[in-house]
């Protein structure tokens, strides 16, 4: 009898502390936001009292206001969104065409051509290289530098590539046999016919681009082209006080530490807005890719 | 002879009718030569001294022809950062592969289906942010006025400089690593165990296996091999781990403690006097043995019938 009841219910000790131990874990993923919300909203004064906070006792938005007065974080924004939008127009463009050509069998020059792709997952030239080629081609300090030479991720593209492999080749034998181009059987047949893993990779890319700093930290010294991300480690990491810079609001001094994780919070909104509903597709690609490679 | 030119032109009329093939091909593979094959020819200049008004073809082989390396060699602060560079690698591994299998488990054993999809939410999410995102997220957290350090003072405490210790900026780094990446790739945990067959579980509950025989026995078997793979591959990148990360949550006070190969060029070349010769020595000399572990790493994973990645 006892042991239908526990059949029943199903509930184990270990179930209870399973739960425990995931909320708790949870709770560590989720702190460290927490804390930054909480600070982004207090004032100076609060925060020199270093009292027990565990949220501010006179929530202001000041801080935010600040970053929008006296940073340039608008502007960074914008040229964010120009950089993710372009860049992930250019990546899939990169992406698609060459995954179409390396998953069509029988030319001359196949193998070449995929161990070319390959052998730079294994070795490439480094930083240094790199960025004396991009100063040789003049982009250094044009907003080209960010869009066009970190466009293709050979790992993506072999994703896709092994997607379009997978189509029926008889398809492509039909429509060529009613007489379409074979730009029409990629564009209007086969595209739409791996429309989820493209789904995927615009995903991927463009989280990549949103979170591009490195880059741009070398081929841009002028601020006015910076990506958010560049701005934003600007205002964590500079030694004069960015603070100091704000024009003060009568009665409340600018605070750094304030205006900091406000920058964070505004900074990171765009992904926190819509990874909630994207993340199922986020793991559909990964799950995708570990499948296939 | 007359066979030879069949061949061309056999193989010139299949040239041509994949004329397509070529077009699709075309603009990836221009922007492979140009980015990626271009810089490798530019590792020439590892055995140069290299003169910005004669760019790298025309500067000058140097004297002797591994002078660069030389230099290199005699550096204590390359090595520093060389032996680092495994040292970190090392306990990046350590700390980096087992803690989105036990994630995985504890996931996979959870009862409620809305509960996991929430948790797995916030698990995964800040693998999609920035290492500069969460260098603040962790300053805000850390720091000496941080909120730590407020709970410490608030139990009676002293407060402490997480971010300043130099024998704490390490474990710093791995346990930030892990909280930014175990989630997302439990992910790939969870589908592996996914792919079981529920029969096995049914068989093994006939046979009166409780819980904990169930996953040592089947599901710990079902996910070895996605285990192998990704341990293989992460030792085959053992020297690519942290540049970002370390960019982004290592100040200056406690710098040396967490340098490697890849942050030691880029402060050698873009924050001190540059040497650009010297610094694409330093960089050949990394992507070689980087080579090297990696096709160690797929030959391992092949010998183990494991398919390898190549």
């Amino acid at each position: 009898m006892a042991e239908r009841k526990r059949k029943l219910h199903g509930i184990e000790p270990f179930d209870i502390v399973n739960v425990c131990i995931l909320t708790l874990l949870m709770l560590v993923v989720l702190i460290p936001f927490y804390f930054t919300v909480v600070q982004s909203f207090m004032t100076q004064q609060e925060y020199i009292m270093n009292s027990t906070t565990l949220w501010p006792k006179d929530p202001t938005l000041g801080n935010y206001r600040d970053i929008f007065v006296a940073s340039t974080m608008l502007r960074s924004f914008g040229n964010s969104v120009f950089y993710t939008v372009t860049g992930v127009a250019f990546s899939m463009f990169l992406t698609t065409t060459l995954a179409y050509g390396l998953s069509k069998k029988d030319y001359p020059g196949r193998a070449l051509f995929q161990n070319m792709v390959v052998f730079t997952m294994y070795f490439g030239g480094g930083l240094i290289p790199f960025f004396l080629l991009i100063k040789q081609l003049g982009m250094i300090g044009t907003r080209w530098s960010i869009v066009i030479p970190t466009a293709l991720s050979v790992f993506n593209m072999i994703i896709l590539r092994n997607f379009f492999e997978q189509l029926p080749p008889d398809l492509d034998e039909a429509a060529t046999l009613d007489g379409a181009s074979p730009l029409r059987i990629f564009w209007q047949i086969d595209l739409p016919l791996v429309k989820p893993a493209i789904a995927t990779l615009v995903l991927f890319y463009a989280v990549g681009r949103w979170n591009e700093w490195f880059y741009a930290s070398l081929f841009l010294g002028d601020a006015r082209l910076w990506p958010v991300q560049l701005e934003l480690r600007q205002i964590l990491w500079s030694s004069t006080s960015f603070a100091s810079e704000v024009p003060a609001e009568v009665g409340r001094p600018s605070f750094s530490e304030g205006i900091k994780a406000a920058a964070v919070m505004v900074t990171m909104l765009p992904i926190m807005m819509v990874y909630p509903f994207l993340q199922k597709y986020f793991v559909k690609g990964v799950m995708i890719g570990a499948i296939k490679s | 002879m007359a066979e030879m030119q069949a061949n061309r032109r056999t193989l010139w009329r299949r040239i041509v009718k994949n004329r397509w093939t070529y077009l699709f091909l075309l603009p990836g593979i221009a922007f492979m030569i140009l980015f990626c094959y271009v810089p490798m020819y530019g590792l020439t200049l590892a055995f140069k001294d290299f003169k910005i008004s004669a760019g790298i073809l025309g500067s000058p082989w140097s004297d002797p022809i591994y002078k660069n390396f030389v230099t290199m060699i005699g550096q204590d602060a390359f090595w520093r950062a060389f032996f680092n560079t495994f040292r970190m690698g090392f306990w990046y591994i350590v700390t980096g592969f087992p803690a989105p299998i036990l994630l995985a488990f504890l996931l996979n054993e959870l009862r409620g289906r809305r509960y996991k999809k929430v948790l797995q939410t916030v698990y995964t999410f800040p693998n999609f942010l920035s290492w500069v995102i969460i260098g603040g997220l962790m300053t805000t957290l850390f720091s000496s006025d941080g909120f730590v350090n407020m709970i410490i003072r608030a139990l009676g405490g002293e407060a402490y400089g997480f971010l300043t210790d130099t024998s704490l900026i390490r474990p710093m780094l791995y346990a930030t690593n892990v909280w930014k990446g175990a989630g997302w790739s439990a992910i790939l945990y969870l589908a592996a165990m996914a792919g079981i067959s529920p029969e096995l579980y049914e068989a093994a509950e006939v046979d009166g296996a409780n819980r904990f025989h169930k996953m040592l026995y089947i599901t710990w078997p079902g996910i070895k091999p996605t285990a192998v793979i990704l341990l293989i591959l992460a030792f085959g990148g053992i020297m690519n781990n942290g540049f970002d990360q370390i960019l982004n949550m290592v100040n200056p006070v406690v710098q040396d403690a967490a340098e490697n190969i890849d942050t030691y060029i880029y402060r050698k070349t873009f924050k001190d006097k540059p040497n650009y010769g010297f610094s694409t020595a330093m960089g050949l000399s990394k992507s070689v043995i980087n080579f090297v572990f990696l096709l160690a790493a797929n030959k391992i994973a092949k010998l183990l019938g494991e398919g390898g990645v190549m």
